[in-house]
């Protein structure tokens, strides 16, 4: 749906994106990470065609957007990081205008109609937006940005500033909006929101593409599992050493982290052997690998 | 309708704003008419006319640069430029849109004047107000370019760069006046005596439609349609015409007039080379954008992000040319506007220099380019050689003022030098500081 290759943009005496490559999957929802400075925005902006790469190509939906930009805008939704709405206008006469203006046809009130309710604003449509709260504002934001159906949504940090209340309806939206077939591209520090919703990740860092992978994977050739023993850790940690498809064998006091490779049959096995050998077994669990996990993961690779 | 139109008539256009409009304009003619013995008469329509000038011109120049300032300021200028919106759409919905209300009074004033005015047969009366409504779309049309141009400036800047211009259309209309009133002779163009009231609001309205086209061009390169810089040429071959069509003449030799011609345009595209190069932004990295294009074989984004300085600079290297060609030619006067010569090809190195050094600027710290430009230029070309004449020092003075017209070979050359040092500086800074190797 989206693919990005060899993308390279500069700044006088810095390259904010070097080489960038990568392809986002229809239909997903990708959480795009990475440090302050690291070119979230410039690629956001990239992929919008709002600036234009030294090199490199972006597609979206096959649409060349270095080429054909406006064209490709049709396709496309962008709420900035900070976004700009017209305060003195009510929120009908915003979505109204977004609406128009972005060669919305047919029966523009109902469209409107539709937005507002999706976007639970049917009661404020009549209310200047200025006198709007933050959250309701981010609402309107991104009302602007899909009320023409875009086929994808990016998002620049749309979670910014708002309370926690605020950001599970983004999160339960995003979920909703992913249902009914848009793919979307967000950014954001906080990690665990992204996890709510995210299908995919993203990371960036010095402008370079450090990892991207599905977060929601089936069945990972290796699963981590944290084992927390009575008494003594070490014959369970010999035990463990001298398994073939036990891999990374830590130990922090009573518990005992390691990977596992073979499935569900192998930790069952494991799970056997370990109370054989008269293991006091506590506790034997998966880890799972958050995202906040994964993405420190990234970070701490080398470069 | 236009939705960009539409939604500047409903933050504009109000009820409470129509009424009270009404009140206070007719409460201004109807005091002024209270002071003129004829009762309504010439007091009237001249306050009428100064209303329209006022409204339209002063208060509209100002909304015309507001309606893009205010989507930069609020931050929907991003929105906007991802719209379906096509350029032409956005330019005339903001320029009649964000405008309406002084177009409104504006209108009521020139009634008002058409009504009242004493003197001037009807038609006459028409030419007036359609001069003077010409004369608002170019002073407003140029407030909304300066305010195009700012979208890449720094926020002072941008509103600077808008009313700069609108006081410069004004300005462009007091010499439209001071022509105007001069004398009544007619004026001759290409041998043609055309009446002068005439010519000037045919002037007016041809400067007016450009501007708006320049508007519409700006506002294609920020909704990202493709431009290349022919409007913009055509604008210099425009002027070049207009300018020389007061010195051409059928009855005169035809080497002569292209003398004259040549001359012209190279006036016209050395003052629009600068022009374009101090007052649009300068992408430090556009050297680095071209020449990547360039090496890749992508001519069309070349052509689509070149700087149009380079465009009006060309043209002004062919007029430079064919005025140093044409100092082989008979020459039947000594005026200089036919005798330019190989001083044109001077002129053209003079402008690689004092852009190059525009750009040293640009790559370098300073937060006033452009100012520190010109005052470097002033120091080169004016406050040193001065000083050196006074001490009678002529190789210094001729070093950084050369004689251009009685020596113009040898100005060529130390120009050429000047030129080749500017550039070499640039070239050096360039990789230094905004393309290193390591990128």
């Amino acid at each position: 749906m989206i693919d990005a290759e060899s993308l390279i943009f500069e700044y006088p005496g810095q390259r904010a994106l070097d080489d960038v490559s990568f392809s986002i999957p229809h239909n997903s929802v990708t959480a795009l990470v990475g440090p302050n400075g690291a070119g979230k925005t410039t690629l956001m902006r990239c992929l919008c065609g709002l600036e234009r790469p030294l090199a490199g190509t972006i597609r979206i939906d096959g649409i060349d957007v270095i080429d054909e930009p406006r064209l490709s805008h049709e396709r496309l939704g962008y709420l900035s990081d900070f976004f700009g709405l017209y305060d003195a206008l009510s929120v009908r006469r915003v979505l109204s205008y977004a609406a128009s203006a972005n060669g919305k046809t047919g029966d523009l009130r109902n469209a409107v109609d539709e937005t507002a309710a999706r976007l639970r604003l049917s009661d404020r449509l009549g209310q200047p937006v200025g006198e709007l709260s933050r959250g309701l504002r981010q609402r309107v934001a991104i009302g602007q940005a899909l009320i023409h159906d875009p086929g994808v949504l990016i998002l620049d940090e749309p979670a910014s500033g708002l309370d926690p209340e605020a950001r599970h309806d983004l999160a339960e939206l995003f979920r909703s909006l992913q249902k009914s077939g848009m793919t979307l591209l967000v950014s954001s520090h906080i990690l665990a929101e992204l996890e709510a919703y995210a299908t995919e990740m993203l990371v960036i860092r010095d402008g370079r593409i450090v990892e991207q992978r599905a977060l929601k994977e089936t069945a990972p050739a290796r699963r981590q599992l944290r084992i927390e023993v009575g008494g003594v850790a070490d014959n369970a940690v010999r035990m463990l050493n001298n398994q073939a498809d036990v891999h990374d064998v830590r130990v922090d006091r009573q518990r005992i982290f390691c990977e596992v490779s073979g499935g569900d049959a192998k930790q069952a096995q494991l799970l056997k052997d370990l109370v054989g050998a008269d293991v006091g077994v506590i506790n034997f669990s998966i880890v799972e690998r958050d995202l906040q996990q994964s993405y420190l993961d990234s970070m701490q690779k080398p470069r | 309708m236009n939705p960009e139109f539409q939604r500047n008539l409903w933050l504009e256009w109000s009820a409470h704003r129509v009424t009270l409009t009404c009140v206070v304009l007719a409460s201004v003619f109807v005091l002024v008419s209270l002071f003129d013995p004829n009762g309504v008469g010439n007091i009237v329509a001249n306050v009428a006319l100064l209303g329209f000038v006022t409204t339209t011109m002063v208060w509209g120049s100002h909304r015309a640069g507001d309606a893009m300032l205010d989507e930069l300021r609020d931050r929907t200028w991003d929105s906007q430029r991802m719209s379906a919106l096509n350029p032409w759409s956005m330019t005339w919905g903001k320029l009649f849109g964000a405008t309406v209300m002084p177009w409104f009074s504006g209108i009521i004033c020139v009634t008002v004047y058409g009504v009242a005015r004493f003197g001037p047969t009807v038609a006459e009366r028409g030419q007036i107000i359609a001069t003077f409504i010409a004369g608002a779309l170019l002073a407003q049309g140029l407030s909304l370019i300066g305010a195009l141009v700012g979208t890449r400036l720094e926020k002072q800047a941008r509103s600077t760069l808008a009313s700069w211009a609108a006081l410069g259309a004004i300005g462009l209309l007091l010499a439209y006046f001071s022509v105007y009133y001069r004398s009544n002779e007619a004026i001759t163009w290409f041998g043609i005596a055309t009446d002068r009231f005439h010519f000037l609001t045919l002037s007016v309205f041809g400067l007016a439609a450009w501007i708006v086209f320049g508007g519409y061009r700006l506002m294609c390169s920020e909704l990202a349609v493709a431009t290349r810089p022919w409007a913009w040429s055509l604008f210099i071959v425009y002027l070049t015409v207009y300018f020389a069509g007061g010195f051409v003449s059928p009855e005169l030799p035809v080497a002569r007039n292209a003398a004259v011609f040549a001359a012209a345009g190279l006036v016209v595209a050395i003052g629009a080379t600068y022009l374009a190069a101090f007052a649009l932004y300068r992408d430090p990295l556009t050297f680095r954008r071209l020449t990547t294009y360039a090496w890749a074989g992508h001519w069309r984004r070349f052509f689509e992000e070149m700087p149009i300085w380079m465009a009006s600079f060309a043209i002004a290297c062919v007029f430079a040319i064919v005025c140093a060609g044409l100092n082989f030619a008979p020459q039947y006067s000594s005026e200089r506007i036919e005798t330019v010569g190989f001083g044109g090809v001077v002129v053209v190195l003079y402008s690689v220099r004092n852009i190059g050094l525009l750009y040293l600027f640009t790559y370098g710290n300073s937060r006033r380019v452009e100012t520190s430009t010109v005052i470097c230029i002033a120091i080169i070309s004016w406050l040193l050689p001065s000083i050196a004449e006074s001490m009678d020092l002529t190789i210094i003075e001729w070093a950084l003022r050369p004689p251009l017209w009685e020596r113009p070979l040898l100005a060529a050359l130390i120009v050429g030098i000047h030129a080749a040092i500017v550039v070499a500086l640039c070239v050096r800074r360039y990789r230094e500081r905004i393309a290193p190797a390591s990128l």
